[in-house]
C-alpha cells in the first residue's frame, strides 16, 4: 500500500467509526459518514495507480464494478463462483448509485444530508428528511453493504 | 415492441416506489437473460485477451444498471492491456473534463492482463464518434468491437 492510499484507507476508517457512534444520532449525519467512508474506500483503493486524483464522488459505483472481477474479493467474502458474487455485487451496485447521489455537488437540488435544499431558496433541511436510501440501507441488499464495507475496510492490506 | 418515446410519458408518471421497482423487475429479467455459462467461471491462463475482455465487459453490463455501451479497444494497447470504454447513463461526470482512463486491476488467479477502463456518459460518447472529444492519451477508437449487452 502506498501513502496515498494509506491516507485515504485512515480516513476511511474514522468515517465508519464515526458513523457507527452515531446510532442515535440523526439519519442524515449518519448518510453523510456513510457516504464518505464509501468515497474513500474507492479513493484508497484506486490510488493504487497515480492517476487517481480526478475520481471525484462517483468514485464509489467505479470501485463496486471494479471488485465485482476481483477473485480474491469474491473468495474472501465467502463466494466461490462468479455467478453468486455477480447477484450479490449486483445488489450492492444498485445501492452505490443512491449514496453517490446524496453528495450535494451530484444531488443538485434535491435531497442531500449536509445542506438545506434548493440551493437559492431553501424549502426543506437534511435534518428533518426522511432518506430513502436510508430505508434501502435497512433491507437486506443494505446489510450486503454493511458487510461489504466493513470487511474491505478491515482487510484492505491483506486483500489488495 | 413498443417505442420509447410512447414508454416515456407513462413512465414518468409511475409513483417513485412503483418506477423502482419496475427498474428493479426489469434489471433482474435483463440479468437472468444474459447469464451464459461462458460467466460462470472465473477466467483462468488460458483465457485469451479478447476473452478476458468479453468476460470482463459482460460482468460489468451484468451489475451496472447504468452501462449502456461498452467499447473494447485493442488497435494500439500493450499486448497485456484491455481497454474498455464503456458509456454510462447514470455517471455523474463532468461534460467538458477530459475523459480518465482508471485501472481496474482484476485480481484473478492466473490472469495477467491488466484492465484499464474509461467511463463516458452518453453524450461524451457521441462527441468522441464524431471525433469532437478525445480519448484518454494513447487510445485508439479505431478498430474497436463492441461487446452487445443482451448477447454475451
Amino acid at each position: 500500500m502506498n501513502e496515498q492510499q494509506r491516507l485515504y484507507l485512515v480516513q476511511a476508517r474514522s468515517d465508519w467509526e464515526v458513523y457507527q457512534l452515531l446510532k442515535s444520532g440523526p439519519v442524515c449525519h449518519r448518510l453523510h459518514d456513510f457516504q464518505m467512508c464509501t468515497e474513500k474506500l474507492a479513493k484508497a483503493y484506486f490510488w493504487r495507480s497515480s492517476n487517481a486524483g480526478n475520481l471525484g464522488h462517483a468514485a464509489f459505483v467505479k470501485f463496486v464494478r471494479a471488485i465485482a472481477t476481483n477473485q480474491s474479493v469474491a473468495t474472501n467474502l465467502g463466494f466461490y463462483n462468479t455467478r453468486s458474487f455477480r447477484e450479490w455485487i449486483k445488489d450492492v451496485s444498485d445501492l452505490a448509485y443512491e449514496l453517490q447521489a446524496l453528495a450535494p455537488s451530484l444531488a443538485h437540488d434535491g435531497p442531500n444530508p449536509e445542506y438545506p435544499w434548493p440551493r437559492d431558496k431553501p424549502e426543506h433541511a437534511p435534518v428533518e428528511h426522511d432518506f430513502e436510501a436510508w430505508h434501502r440501507i435497512q433491507t437486506p441488499n443494505g446489510r450486503h453493504l454493511w458487510i461489504m464495507i466493513d470487511k474491505l475496510l478491515e482487510n484492505f492490506d491483506e486483500w489488495f | 415492441m413498443p417505442e420509447i418515446e410512447d414508454l416515456v410519458p407513462t413512465l414518468a408518471n409511475l409513483p417513485r416506489h412503483e418506477y423502482s421497482e419496475l427498474i428493479r423487475q426489469v434489471d433482474e429479467r435483463r440479468r437472468r437473460a444474459v447469464e451464459g455459462d461462458s460467466l460462470e467461471n472465473w477466467p483462468n491462463d488460458a483465457t485469451s485477451k479478447d476473452e478476458f475482455a468479453a468476460w470482463i465487459a459482460c460482468q460489468h453490463f451484468a451489475i451496472d444498471k447504468g452501462i449502456t455501451r461498452i467499447l473494447y479497444l485493442p488497435a494500439g494497447a500493450p499486448a497485456e492491456e484491455v481497454r474498455l470504454l464503456e458509456v454510462n447513463a447514470l455517471a455523474s461526470l463532468p461534460e467538458n473534463a477530459p475523459l480518465q482512463a482508471v485501472d481496474f486491476m482484476p485480481d484473478i488467479e492466473g490472469v495477467h492482463y491488466s484492465l484499464f477502463v474509461a467511463d463516458a456518459t452518453p453524450r461524451q460518447f457521441e462527441e468522441i464518434l464524431s471525433g469532437r472529444l478525445a480519448l484518454p492519451a494513447g487510445w485508439q477508437l479505431a478498430g474497436y468491437q463492441e461487446i452487445p449487452a443482451m448477447k454475451r
